[in-house]
């Protein structure tokens, strides 16, 4: 057992949270519903951030420290499908973005865009269609991601042979519950400036116990999705990542609701840039199914049919925690 | 980072389990009251039992070998609480010596002191109950208003405590008394034998089980110099200490979760698991058992290494405490039936209803992770 980082997962850590630092809270001057950073990115790939799961000292627990981090940002950046998912693929470096989504694919997918690659899970079967401009409908919306629609029936799709369509699926439960706990922390800690910087009735608003006691209701969730997270990254086997995702989906909802609700109207306005972690936030809310599909997909793996239940202590051989 | 045990850890479990298929009764789930460590009967067990797991080295393995421990890291201290709470603690109350009593005489003790009670909490033949709460001072411990006037020699105790665990049969009381009038900075601790004259105790019925609320009066206890545990008006730093072992220093967790599975078994044996809400509902109870152990691990770990405990034990406390709750919600909507069959999912169920309240409130928890961690401004 050891909860420490080892010195190449600091340095990881330590890096990329000085690159976000440096690129401060807010946007200035952008009322747009998401911004991206495209020279960022590119200096992230250069530097072999983007390699970083096939690396032997880093990983996936290495990735998902690397996109726990790098969701803290205002800008919006794919991270999850070009980290984690892509190099399963064996397909050469990372598209411009990675689209994922779960056959059929009726609703707006996250980074559906022009240039970007959409990978689609259909059944026991994983999917590549390279993206134009006409297979992508765009959709407008408040959720702070490029988001679009496509047709699938009229994609060319390549089957990606022996890639194992579950274990790409936890990867991307697991990733997308990394960005969740990232942009929560960024939401909740522009929130906790607010509420010490905001006067009201001579006091600051932070100073109300009932505000006190909510935020740190949002700490303590943030803080045990981070577990459950780590763990599925360290772990990614039978129900870690669904409960990771699970716990974290909840995590996503509480957070943005109470972030917004202490901002106040100015949380609401484009010019404030709390929008681009809390409707991030709602969006990975509705990931994979959203909340319910991943209770259930975790109800499925640690219950599975059949079996008889017994609680995970009663293993007097178990590994793992 | 790394979330597996070691081979020894295992090994050291396997021990464990083995010791207690062996000493525990088998008709245990009512030899133990359904699992009530205040009750008679494990009370009076726990008095050879702890005995027995001390001549095994199994009661405090993580204990420095100086002082009759095993040498070992935190980690075994944890796994042997985890095997203990598993079963409703047969230790009854001695968990508190190994836990935090222990612990603090070693840090603040004299000598004589440690001779005293180290060799005894060592042979599990002591125990402690823990003299904090009043009626006017809980959540707010630096308001207690019980005196340890000093006198020739030593000190005259007055006045009255209450919510006291274990109070009618513990051999010693680790008492808070106010020695000064500053508030954190007039309190002193005193280790008083239960059986001094002017010691009144009254059992408090309790939804809890048995002898887990007590009030206990100090009617001019005369108590000797020697009783003083570290400073007189130095006891805040011990009580800060002790909080934060025993925060997490009981793995209640481990037999919440023991009956939460237990009763989705009898629920799929009976066909009452099939259903899409339930097993959403079950998942969220898991998953917050999930992380309530990691992040109890977590404080663990920084045991392990020597550091002082952080702030993450408010949030392991805190989530604990949601956790033992989501259980006992979920309990009494989908099997209100199987609390009042079965033992052990009885006392989980009752255990969801105390778990706020029990050894700090969690609003106190969230008052300090809003100052220390937040760094919130004070509001009143």
């Amino acid at each position: 057992m050891d909860f420490s980082l080892n010195e190449t997962q600091r340095a990881v850590v330590e890096a990329i949270d000085s690159a976000v630092e440096r690129q401060g809270r807010h946007l200035p001057g952008s009322v747009d519903k998401y911004v991206t950073n495209p020279e960022f990115v590119r200096e992230l790939r250069e530097q072999g951030y983007w390699d970083i799961v096939d690396q032997d000292d880093l990983g996936l627990f290495g990735a998902v420290l690397m996109i726990e981090s790098l969701s803290r940002s205002p800008y919006c950046l794919e991270t999850t499908g070009s980290v984690l998912v892509w190099p399963m693929l064996g397909r050469g470096e990372a598209p411009e973005a990675v689209a994922l989504v779960v056959a059929p694919a009726t609703g707006p997918i996250r980074f559906a865009m022009p240039g970007a690659s959409l990978v689609v899970i259909e059944g026991d079967e994983v999917r590549i269609a390279s993206l134009g401009e006409n297979d992508v409908q765009a959709v407008e919306s408040h959720f702070a991601y490029p988001l679009g629609r496509v047709d699938c029936d009229k994609l060319e799709f390549d089957l990606a042979a022996g890639v194992d369509a579950g274990e790409l699926r936890e990867r991307w439960s697991i990733g997308a519950a990394a960005e969740i706990v990232g942009a929560a922390t960024a939401a909740l800690d522009i929130t906790l400036q607010h509420v010490k910087d905001r006067i009201l009735f001579g006091k600051p608003l932070g100073a109300l116990q009932v505000v006190q006691h909510r935020l740190s209701i949002c700490k303590v969730a943030i803080a045990a999705t981070q577990k459950l997270v780590y763990r599925a990254a360290l772990r990614p086997h039978g129900p870690n990542p669904a409960l990771a995702l699970a716990q974290a989906q909840e995590t996503a909802v509480k957070v943005s609701q109470e972030c917004q609700q202490f901002h106040g109207a100015i949380g609401l306005t484009l010019e404030h840039p709390l929008h681009h972690w809390t409707y991030r936030l709602k969006f990975l809310a509705t990931e994979i199914g959203g909340g319910p599909a991943s209770l259930e997909r975790a109800a499925e793996r640690t219950w599975p049919a059949g079996q008889a239940i017994s609680d995970p202590l009663a293993d007097v051989e178990a590994a793992w925690i | 980072m790394e979330f597996k045990w070691t081979e020894d850890h295992i090994a050291f479990r396997r021990k464990l389990r083995s010791a207690l298929d062996e000493l525990l009764p088998s008709d245990w789930p009512v030899f133990s009251k359904g699992y009530d460590n205040g009750s008679d009967t494990v009370v009076e067990f726990s008095r050879t039992f702890c005995p027995e797991l001390a001549k095994r080295g199994l009661l405090i393995p993580h204990w420095p070998t100086q002082y009759g421990g095993g040498g070992l890291d935190a980690y075994y201290h944890w796994i042997l609480g985890e095997e203990m709470w598993r079963n409703g603690e047969p230790r009854a109350y001695q968990y508190m010596s190994v836990n935090w009593v222990g612990p603090a005489i070693l840090k603040y003790g004299t000598e004589d002191q440690k001779d005293f009670h180290i060799p005894r909490i060592c042979e599990g033949v002591i125990s402690y109950c823990q003299g904090f709460s009043e009626p006017n001072a809980g959540s707010d411990l630096a308001s207690l208003t019980t005196k340890a006037t000093p006198r020739p020699g030593g000190y005259l105790i007055s006045g009255q405590k209450i919510w006291t665990s274990a109070a009618s049969f513990a051999d010693y009381c680790v008492l808070l008394a106010r020695t000064g009038a500053e508030r954190s900075k007039g309190i002193s601790v005193l280790l008083v034998p239960m059986d001094l004259p002017g010691i009144e105790v009254r059992i408090i019925p309790s939804l809890q089980g048995q002898r887990s609320l007590h009030e206990v009066f100090f009617n001019d206890v005369e108590i000797d110099a020697s009783a003083l545990l570290g400073d007189e008006n130095g006891g805040w730093n011990i009580v800060r200490h002790i909080l934060s072992h025993e925060r997490v220093g009981a793995p209640g967790y481990a037999l919440i979760w023991r009956g939460f599975a237990r009763a989705l078994e009898l629920m799929r044996q009976r066909g009452r698991f099939e259903g899409e809400a339930v097993r959403e509902r079950a998942a969220r109870c898991e998953a917050a058992l999930c992380a309530t152990r990691v992040m109890t691990l977590q404080t663990v770990d920084r045991r392990a290494r020597g550091e002082e405990l952080d702030d993450t034990v408010n949030f392991a406390k805190f989530h604990g405490a949601e956790a033992a709750r989501m259980v006992g919600d979920f309990l009494t909507d989908y099997a209100p039936d199987l609390v009042l069959e079965d033992p052990i999912i009885g006392v989980v169920f009752r255990r969801g209803a105390s778990a706020g309240i029990v050894a700090g409130a969690t609003e106190v928890q969230l008052d300090l992770i809003s100052r220390r961690v937040l760094e919130l401004p004070r509001g009143f």
